[in-house]
């Protein structure tokens, strides 16, 4: 598994994580390194793995509310809905348009949590420090608005088969439309502070090139592929729940370096907020709650679901043997695929740049070691 | 672009394509394909441009199925791909070369199920540690490992009622 390094020849095996703050949780990388320059990073996965799959497969579906925001601490949101949405899709459970909109909602103020969170956390990566302060601010505001609604701050398990556990209140959606007004007045500032900064633009342009070609074979998806030209987006291309329903447009950009993704991340908070402002104003009146749901849901047969979640394409692949258990539960998570390009795309680079590549990666490590 | 592919998959040797409804399995393409002939398929789908979703596997009696999701990227078509495989000596062929994307699922897929995939560079485990030997956690025991056809209704055998000890659908507990 460790590199073995030739004596021949000067390199150097060199561990980065599973402590290091640019790994963001338990990720080793082994690099073999000449000098300063990375000619092989080996991803070491596992620290933190907690076999959801399996957990799946031994409670039934209600039993698996729990577990879906222990995945993703940034956008936990999304992992609840690919999986309500798979279940609903696999025992044909109607939801009451409320409650879809009610999730989209939802979960889109979570995406733009995620993106702060990442935007933070990438240009602390880089070395600025005040940036982070910034986005949690604003971040701090969506939590405060999500934990009075769902009683959660980051692990949120909101979602219920059939629809909502609780309906919306007017200091939500007050708290919600001052958010995008703040927001909209914040992202100004963000662009004035960070993006044209020659330092990071130095860090970020032209480095770590992601090609079509490569997005596609390792299955990279997300602002990662978006960042390359192609406006894959599950929203878009495969619209589930009630996305149809809102006007917004998917960010792409051609060049596919680290700061394409950033890019494609700081306009995807601009659209996440027209569709939270469409689905406030658009919020049909009704229950949240499906009246037929049953209480052992029964399903069978098998089905994938896709869902785009805040790092990219969230798949639950479930089969049922006709009890109201899983008998299968695969959970294809975006940064898994995406952190698998790695190898490839940092062999020669600095290392510095190495850091610069796995910050505009986005990864979540809990969502890679599910 | 589906009747085209559906094409090209039926002129593998021993290949089952099925047309789905996208609105209730997510795939437009379901291929049960031999062994021998997922690399084949799997060059048909890369050549078309498709990007690799997924690899995985489900164990059940009295064969074990690794399946493969692939899905375009410009417009929505997914094509879901299975093998089965031998439970007793589970082996199946590599696509890592094709999709580099699929080496970890298959290391994955491999701790997990202790799925050999042959002509993968880097056997060791990726998810569970070194000294983890034949754990395999998702392999199933029991009366929790069902027939294939109790999961899967097209594997279901014709006659049913026929076998006397077909599994019936055991009461599960609240969680």
């Amino acid at each position: 598994m460790i590199p073995n390094p030739d004596p021949t020849q000067e390199t150097l095996v060199l561990n980065m994580g599973p402590q290091h703050p640019s790994t963001h949780g338990v990720l080793r990388i082994v690099l073999k390194m000449d000098g300063e320059y990375v000619l092989e990073a080996e991803p070491i996965l596992g620290y933190g793995h907690r076999m959801h799959e399996k957990m799946g497969e031994v409670r039934n579906h209600k039993g698996f509310y729990a577990n879906v925001g222990r995945m993703d601490y940034g956008g936990a949101l999304s992992f609840g809905h690919g999986h309500v949405l798979g279940v609903e899709r696999l025992s044909s459970i109607e939801v009451p348009e409320r409650a879809e909109y009610i999730r989209v909602l939802t979960t889109e103020l979570n995406r733009v949590a995620s993106h702060l969170l990442w935007f933070g956390a990438y240009l602390l990566d880089l070395g600025a420090f005040t940036p982070i302060l910034y986005a949690f601010d604003d971040r701090e505001f969506i939590l405060d608005l999500l934990e009075h609604l769902t009683g959660a701050r980051i692990t949120f398990s909101y979602f219920r088969i059939g629809g909502v556990c609780c309906d919306v209140d007017d200091k939500f959606l007050d708290g919600a439309k001052i958010f995008v007004k703040r927001m909209r007045e914040r992202l100004p500032m963000y662009h004035k502070l960070v993006t044209g900064n020659i330092i990071f633009r130095k860090r970020a342009e032209d480095v770590g090139i992601v090609t079509r070609d490569m997005a596609l074979k390792y299955g990279a998806t997300g602002p990662v592929i978006r960042g390359c030209g192609i406006d894959y987006d599950i929203r878009k291309t495969e619209p589930y729940s009630v996305y149809p329903d809102f006007d917004f447009d998917i960010p792409t950009d051609d060049k596919g370096d680290c700061m394409s993704r950033y890019k494609v991340r700081m306009e995807e908070i601009e659209q996440s907020l027209r569709i939270i402002e469409q689905a406030i104003e658009k919020l049909p009146e009704g229950p949240v709650m499906g009246e037929k749901v049953p209480k052992k849901i029964k399903s069978s047969g098998d089905c994938y679901m896709a869902v785009e979640a805040a790092r990219g394409e969230l798949g639950y692949y479930l089969a049922c043997d006709g009890t109201d258990t899983p008998y299968r539960m695969k959970i294809r998570s975006p940064s898994y695929s995406n952190l698998s390009l790695l190898k490839e795309l940092t062999s020669g680079i600095l290392l510095s740049d190495l850091v610069s590549v796995m910050g505009s990666l986005d990864l979540v490590i809990p969502e890679i070691d599910r | 672009m589906v009747e085209q592919l559906a094409q090209q998959f039926r002129a593998l040797d021993g290949a089952e394509v099925e047309l789905t409804d996208p609105k209730a399995t997510a795939s437009h393409l379901d291929v049960l394909v031999p062994a021998a002939k997922l690399r084949e398929l799997t060059q048909i789908v890369r050549d078309a441009e498709f990007l690799i979703e997924s690899v995985s596997a489900v164990d059940a009696t009295p064969q074990m199925m690794t399946i493969y999701h692939f899905s375009h990227p410009d417009r929505f078509c997914r094509v879901t791909a299975r093998v089965l495989i031998d439970r007793e000596s589970p082996s199946c062929p590599t696509i890592q070369d094709i999709f580099p994307g699929a080496n970890w699922h298959e290391r994955e897929t491999d701790d997990f199920f202790g799925i050999d995939f042959e002509g993968h560079p880097d056997k060791t485990p990726l998810i569970l540690p070194e000294d983890a030997g034949n754990l395999n956690p998702l392999l199933k025991e029991g009366k929790r490992l069902k027939e294939l056809g109790a999961v899967f209704p097209r594997f279901a055998t014709p006659e049913p009622e026929a076998e006397p000890e077909k599994p019936a659908t055991e009461p599960e507990s609240e969680g």
